[in-house]
Order: C-alpha cells, then sequence, then structure tokens
C-alpha cells in the first residue's frame, strides 16, 4: 500500500512538474512578446521556435534573406543557427525558389561551399533517407551541378524507395541533366515507382531542350509510363515535327499508349495521322472514341462533322460529351443543331444543346 | 438482525474487494496513460515524417499544374441552414486549379434556395447525365453567371445519400470530395488531399480529420468561446491518442461528416453512398474496402493528419454532447453493416477500445476510488491522488496534443491564445472531459 502511495506521488508530482514547466515557458513567451530589449527578444525567439516549427522556419527564412542581402549582417551560412538540419534544408530549397540573381547565386556559393557541403556529404553517406531527400531537393533547388553524380548514386541506392525516386528525378530535371535522365530511363535494372502524373509533373520542370529529351525518350525508355509522358508532352508542348515518332504508338501498343496518342496528335493536328484517327472513332473501347472525338474536333469540323456526329449518337455517355464539346466549335450552331435533329436521337440532341449552352456560358454570353 | 449480521460477515469481504479494485483501478490508470503518451509520441514521428515528405517533394508546386487532377466538390444541403453563402464563398475560393462546386439543394426550402439564386446568379441549364447511381429525382440543373464552376442541383427529397448520389452522377471529374454544411476548408486543402491521388496511383480514398473553429487566415487568430476551446482541445486530444485506431482505415469512424476524397470509379463500383447507413462516408469507405479486399486489388485508404478542414464549434454543451453521441450511434451502425470487413481491417479493436472501454474504466475508476474512500477501505490522501492522477495524465495528453498540433501545422502563433488554450486543457478535464467520457458510454 504505502509502495503504491509513495509511487503516485512521485507521479504526481513529476507530471505536475511537466505541467507547470510548460506553463513557465508559455507565460515567459507571453510576457516577453513586447518586451522592447534585444537580449529579451533574442530569447522570446529562442523560445518561440521551441514550440512553433513555423516561427523556426521564419527565422531562418529571415536570416538567409539577410545573408544574401549585401548590407546584411549575416555573412555566411554558418552564422545561422541549426542551419545543419533537415529544417534548414527545407527552408533553404523553399527559399531558393523564391529568390533570383545576385542573391540566388550567393545562396547558391554558400550551400555549395565546403561548410555546408560537409554536412551534405554527412547526410549522403547515413542511412536517414527522409535528410536524404531533402539534401537531394535542395541540389535541385539551387541547381548544384556538382552534386549530379551524387544524386544519381542516392536513386540507384534507394531504387525501392518512391520519395527518393521523386525527389531524384525531380532535382534531376531541375539540374537539366539530360545525358543521367536518359541513362536512368533507359536502365531496366531501375523500375519507376512513380505514377503516370507525377513523372507529367517532373518533366514539366525540366530545364534543359524538353523536345530533345522526349526524342530521346519516347523510343528508348525502359518503362511505359515515361514513354506515355513523352507522347503527352509533345502534345501539351505542341511539338508539331514530332508526330512521326508518336504515330506508331496509336498503331500498335498498350490501349493507353495509344488513347495518349491519339490525344497528342490530335493536339498537334498531325494531318499523317488523320486517316488512324478516324478508323479509331470504331474502336471497341469508348474511352478511344472518346479520345478521338475530342482529337477530331482539333482538325476541321466542317471536314469530321459526318463522324462526330455519329460518335455524338454513341451509346457512351462520355463518348457523347466529347463529341459535342469538338462540335460545340461550329461556326453555324443552327444548322449543325439541325443536322443533329435529323439523327432522331433525343440524347444526342441534348447533349448538343448542353455543349452549345454551355460554350455561351463560358464565353459570358448568357448573362 | 440476521441480515445484519450476515452484513458483518461479508462486509470485509466486500471492503477487501473495493480496495483490490481500487489497486486494480489506479494501474490501469497508469497503463493508459502510458498507452496514451505512447501514443502521442509515435504520432509526432508519424507527424514530423509527413511534413518532411511533403516538403521534399515539394507539393505545393503542383498548384498551377496541369497534371493535378480535377475535383467535384459536392455539398448537399438537405435542410435549412444558416451561412451556406459563406460556406460556397468558401468552397469558391479554393487554391486549386480546376475544380467544380456541386451543390444538391432542395428548391423548396426557400431560404436556402433564395440564399443561393440571388447570391450566384442561377441560370437553369439542360446538362444531360448518366444516372450511375441511384440517386434523388433531379428536377433541374442550374449553373451560376456569376461562377462558372458552381453547379446547383434541384432535387426533390431530402436524403444526404441520395443528394450526394445525384452529386456524383453529375460531376465531371474523377475526384468526388463530399462536404458538409458545418465544415470549412482552408485554401490548400484540396491541393493537399487531391496530391495522395498524384503521387500513388493505387490512392481510392483521402481522409481528413476535422479540427474544431473556422478555416479563414483571419479567425484563426480570433479567440473561440470558452465551450469551443473545450470542443477543439478534446478533438485534438482523440486526434494523435487514438492515430492507431483510425489511420488504417483513412477515417476516424465517430467523425464520418469530415471532408474526404474519393476516387469516382471506386464509390461507382461500390454502389455509391448507400441510404441505409446512417454515416455515408464511413459506411462508403468500408465497402470500398471491402470489395478491394475480396478482389485482392492493391489500393490504398489514407487519412491526411494536416488542418486542412474545421468543423464550426457547437454553440451548447448540449449540442456538443448530441454531436458526439450521434457520431457514436452512426459509428456502430456502420460497424454493425460491414462487420466483415472490420475483422480484416487493422485498428478495428483500438478504436473500440478508445471510444467505449477507456472511458468506461476512467468513471468507474473515479467511483470505486470515491466509493472506497467515502467507506475507509482506502485513504482519503489515496482518492485524492487517484483524481489528482488522472487529472494530470489528461491534462498532459491534451497539453502535448495541442503543441504538437501548433508545432506541426498552425501558421499564425498567438501566445496569448496559446496560454489560454493551455491553461484550459488542464481546466477541462475536470468537467468537459468527464461529461464527454460519460456521453461515450451511454451513447
Amino acid at each position: 500500500m504505502q509502495i503504491i502511495f509513495t509511487l503516485m506521488v512521485w507521479l504526481a508530482i513529476t507530471l505536475g512538474a511537466l505541467l507547470s514547466l510548460g506553463l513557465l515557458l508559455l507565460l515567459l513567451l507571453h510576457l516577453t512578446r513586447s518586451v522592447n530589449n534585444r537580449r529579451v527578444q533574442k530569447m522570446h525567439e529562442r523560445l518561440l521556435c521551441l514550440i512553433s516549427g513555423a516561427a523556426e522556419t521564419e527565422r531562418m527564412k529571415n536570416h538567409i534573406y539577410e545573408m544574401v542581402n549585401p548590407e546584411g549582417k549575416n555573412a555566411q551560412l554558418s552564422d545561422i543557427r541549426g542551419i545543419r538540419s533537415t529544417r534548414g534544408l527545407i527552408v533553404m530549397a523553399e527559399t531558393a525558389e523564391e529568390l533570383t540573381g545576385a542573391a540566388l547565386e550567393k545562396l547558391k556559393k554558400e550551400a555549395g561551399g565546403a561548410w555546408y557541403g560537409e554536412y551534405i556529404r554527412k547526410l549522403f553517406n547515413g542511412v536517414d533517407e527522409e535528410a536524404i531527400a531533402l539534401a537531394v531537393k535542395l541540389i535541385g533547388a539551387l541547381r548544384l551541378a556538382s552534386y549530379t553524380p551524387d544524386v544519381v548514386t542516392q536513386i540507384y541506392c534507394c531504387r525501392t524507395t518512391t520519395q527518393m525516386q521523386h525527389v531524384g528525378m525531380l532535382a534531376l530535371c531541375m539540374l537539366g541533366a539530360e545525358r543521367d535522365i536518359v541513362a536512368l530511363c533507359r536502365d531496366h535494372t531501375i523500375a519507376s515507382l512513380l505514377s503516370f502524373r507525377t513523372l507529367e509533373e517532373i518533366f514539366s520542370v525540366y530545364k534543359g531542350d524538353l523536345k530533345r529529351l522526349c526524342r530521346k525518350l519516347i523510343t528508348s525508355a525502359s518503362d511505359p509510363y515515361i514513354r506515355r509522358t513523352c507522347i503527352k508532352t509533345i502534345g501539351e508542348q505542341k511539338y508539331y515535327d514530332m508526330g512521326d515518332l508518336v504515330l506508331p504508338h496509336l498503331i500498335h501498343g498498350h490501349i493507353n499508349t495509344r488513347i495518349d496518342a491519339a490525344r497528342t496528335l490530335g493536339q498537334i493536328c498531325f494531318e499523317t495521322a488523320h486517316p488512324h484517327l478516324l478508323e479509331n472513332a470504331q474502336d471497341a473501347r469508348w474511352e478511344m472514341r472518346a479520345v478521338v472525338a475530342t482529337a477530331l474536333g482539333a482538325f476541321d469540323i466542317v471536314r469530321n462533322e459526318a463522324t462526330l456526329v455519329k460518335l455524338l449518337c454513341d451509346k457512351e455517355w462520355w463518348v457523347r460529351y466529347r463529341a459535342a464539346e469538338a462540335l460545340a466549335k461550329t461556326s453555324d450552331p443552327t444548322e449543325l443543331m439541325k443536322r443533329v435533329e435529323q439523327t432522331g436521337d433525343r440524347f444526342a440532341a441534348e447533349m448538343m444543346c448542353f455543349a452549345l449552352e454551355r460554350l455561351q456560358l463560358m464565353r459570358k454570353e448568357a448573362v | 438482525m440476521q441480515w445484519l449480521e450476515s452484513l458483518r460477515i461479508v462486509a470485509p469481504v466486500v471492503f477487501t474487494i473495493f480496495r483490490y479494485m481500487s489497486y486494480g483501478f489506479i494501474a490501469l490508470l497508469f497503463i493508459s496513460g502510458i498507452v496514451r503518451l505512447a501514443l502521442i509520441a509515435r504520432a509526432t514521428d508519424a507527424i514530423k515524417r509527413h511534413v518532411q515528405s511533403l516538403r521534399s517533394v515539394d507539393y505545393r508546386r503542383f498548384q498551377d499544374s496541369e497534371h493535378l487532377m480535377p475535383v467535384s466538390l459536392i455539398l448537399p444541403v438537405v435542410c435549412e441552414t444558416e451561412g451556406l453563402k459563406a460556406q460556397v464563398e468558401n468552397l469558391l475560393q479554393l487554391d486549386f486549379k480546376q475544380y467544380e462546386l456541386i451543390v444538391v439543394v432542395n428548391s423548396e426550402h426557400g431560404q436556402v434556395w433564395a440564399s443561393l439564386s440571388q447570391g450566384y446568379n442561377l441560370l437553369p441549364f439542360h446538362q444531360p447525365f448518366k444516372k450511375t447511381l441511384a440517386a434523388s429525382h433531379v428536377r433541374a440543373v442550374y449553373r451560376s453567371a456569376k461562377d462558372v464552376r458552381l453547379v446547383v442541383l434541384d432535387v426533390k427529397d431530402s436524403n444526404l445519400a441520395g443528394a450526394l448520389n445525384a452529386g456524383v452522377n453529375i460531376s465531371s471529374y474523377p475526384i468526388i470530395a463530399p462536404v458538409y454544411t458545418d465544415l470549412r476548408l482552408t485554401k490548400d486543402a484540396l491541393l493537399k488531399a487531391v496530391y495522395a491521388f498524384v503521387s500513388d496511383s493505387a490512392c481510392v480514398f483521402m481522409g481528413s480529420f476535422a479540427r474544431i473553429g473556422d478555416a479563414s487566415v483571419s479567425e484563426a487568430g480570433k479567440r473561440m468561446p470558452m465551450l469551443a476551446q473545450q470542443q477543439y482541445l478534446e478533438r485534438l486530444r482523440i486526434l494523435y491518442t487514438n492515430r492507431s485506431g483510425y489511420q488504417s482505415y483513412g477515417l476516424y469512424l465517430p467523425l464520418s461528416n469530415t471532408f474526404a476524397a474519393f476516387l469516382k470509379t471506386a464509390v461507382i463500383e461500390a454502389g455509391g453512398f448507400s441510404r441505409k447507413a446512417k454515416a455515408g462516408a464511413a459506411d462508403l469507405l468500408l465497402r470500398i474496402h471491402a470489395r478491394f479486399y475480396r478482389e485482392k486489388r492493391t489500393y490504398c485508404a489514407r487519412l491526411l493528419p494536416d488542418a486542412i478542414c474545421y468543423q464550426l464549434p457547437q454553440k451548447t454543451m448540449r449540442g456538443a454532447c448530441e454531436q458526439l453521441r450521434e457520431g457514436l450511434r452512426d459509428m456502430r451502425n456502420t460497424v454493425r453493416h460491414n462487420r466483415e470487413i472490420i475483422k480484416t481491417v487493422r485498428g478495428a479493436g483500438y478504436t473500440q477500445l478508445a471510444e467505449r472501454i477507456w472511458p468506461l474504466i476512467e468513471i468507474l475508476g473515479i467511483a470505486t476510488v470515491v466509493f472506497s474512500a467515502v467507506l475507509s477501505v482506502v485513504s482519503v490522501p489515496f482518492a485524492v491522488f487517484y483524481l489528482l492522477l488522472g487529472i494530470l495524465f489528461g491534462a498532459v495528453q491534451t497539453s502535448l496534443a495541442m503543441l504538437l498540433e501548433e508545432y506541426a501545422f498552425q501558421r499564425h502563433m498567438d501566445t496569448g491564445l496559446l496560454l489560454g488554450r493551455y491553461v484550459m486543457s488542464i481546466l477541462a478535464q475536470i468537467g468537459y472531459h468527464l461529461r464527454m467520457a460519460l456521453v461515450r458510454i451511454f451513447s
């Protein structure tokens, strides 16, 4: 009984002390917030950083801005307390996105210097994958080209980690390291763990010649997602002269690749692909018919009207929707509506009516 | 006289039982306190990793990206609701490139209808849509001339599941996100929620844990009434001490009406929101789990720990109790209907323990120890220290949860507010927390 009671008393004292300490800390923090003394303010800042991640980030960011400012107090990164930490890596990478010109160069020089380099190398030699990923992100954000081989090594070392592959490829794209990206993408021993949309996003930040990269990867990448990303990029970036590289993917390939190819060929209005697109308007998969409807809409509407009206009468809702969207671009909606009504398909007429009204609304004509 | 004699014989036995029960309860108090503190420590590590991982891939790049999946927000307004205009405004101001807001409403609710049609200049629209799910009958579709992202459906009945299904049927985008009338979203809510779908193609659901308060930056610094602060603190304590229970599902089951994002194809495959279910989103999520699990498909349902969604606080204690009671009843109803999948998804046991058993132990412990002290079975100081330990353990847990939230997710720190909340986290153990424990037991 006595032992239990003693234990309870000690536990209560410990918990009470813990709570009192927290209370004291917060009280001190609150009372010192408006004291106009430099030392007190510094103490206030330190206390605040203990309980707020945002405050710590803000403090580091302010010091970095001071450092990159020629008239600032901090001359180098080593003057910033706690910068050699995972939070420091995050703050530097985020600040790098906001800086330009001489300020960015100064930060780049400091981060690429011996003092900070020592920390980055220590991380690369360690096992903390989260910290390594942050260091790799910083290398990309600051375009520290001297670390490119280290980034590649880390991708190989952590080939089963999605996050590392994501950050590593992102950093390489930010560095514009074409040779390394091509080598990695061609390597069959590295399976891409990244989703299709992530790859698209990564490629969109590529700093080098994106067209040349797509040309190299569309035929040689080991991962079909990467080839699809190249196909989509060609359409989005409107690389009109690369249609001949995309066309084979419409003719042979996996259905998803064929769908992407059809979309891209429409986006770049690749004339040679037109008969193939018409052929695919009768594809068994509705996803393909829907994309073909959009692709045909990018070509001359009058020339494709008959096919599009046929697609407007499709049994699948999405095909009708896409065909109506494509047909809505017509210069003579009244005539088009007459033709649609002649089909006798109530659903096609409804959809066409909707697409025309929606277009009007988008143009704010309905107001 | 005979019964007095019997009592004299039985009394020492009863006293001994009470003494050992008191010791047992002190042991359980100690164990539950340590377990919960360990869970907070685990949550701290997990959240630190989550924040670092989001920062390393810099999800904010996606804000202006063409490659983010567009979202259809569905707001079912099944009864007369105050502040609908404020909510619609909140939902139309999110930082996200491509999304639509589908408000499902019954035009017979005059006040709601008037605020929408006048505020957003609604135009009737002949929009054909695929009736994939069994839904409420849609009388008309309206689009706003003021904001093209707003679509309003006028439905005949006032059933939540029917309204949500009608929204799913008309939605144009691959991700659907139901929102409810008492929720407010932060500006980056969609970006954070949808990022999971982009980064992981196996993701079918992303849940969130609603905090108490208002999402707008201007409101964040404002002091909430005392009751609202207590609700906020209790919510945080649950968030960080019960994570093991609900994380594997992707949703905290007693809080089903929170912001969540579903992959539309998964919703359609699972048959949409069920009219029979009391907690629509939780029921649908469990059916999705069951279907994918049965078909041995690779999938994942995640829970976003970030503060992206805020639930407006209840104005009265009665309201707060009723809300909790309703949430727990809905959870039990959902669990009853999805018993099979509950057995296979990890964490169900802990949710039961956290929601029912711990509060029961807590209240029974207090009652037993106090009664034992009255009977002089245990000393008064023993009882006092038992109660004090209960308060201290609870206060440490709540204040740690609050500080963790502040450290990880809050952007605007007001030291005065924090201090007030800290004191409140100690005081709340005496009144509010006990009341909620009783509601949990008798719900």
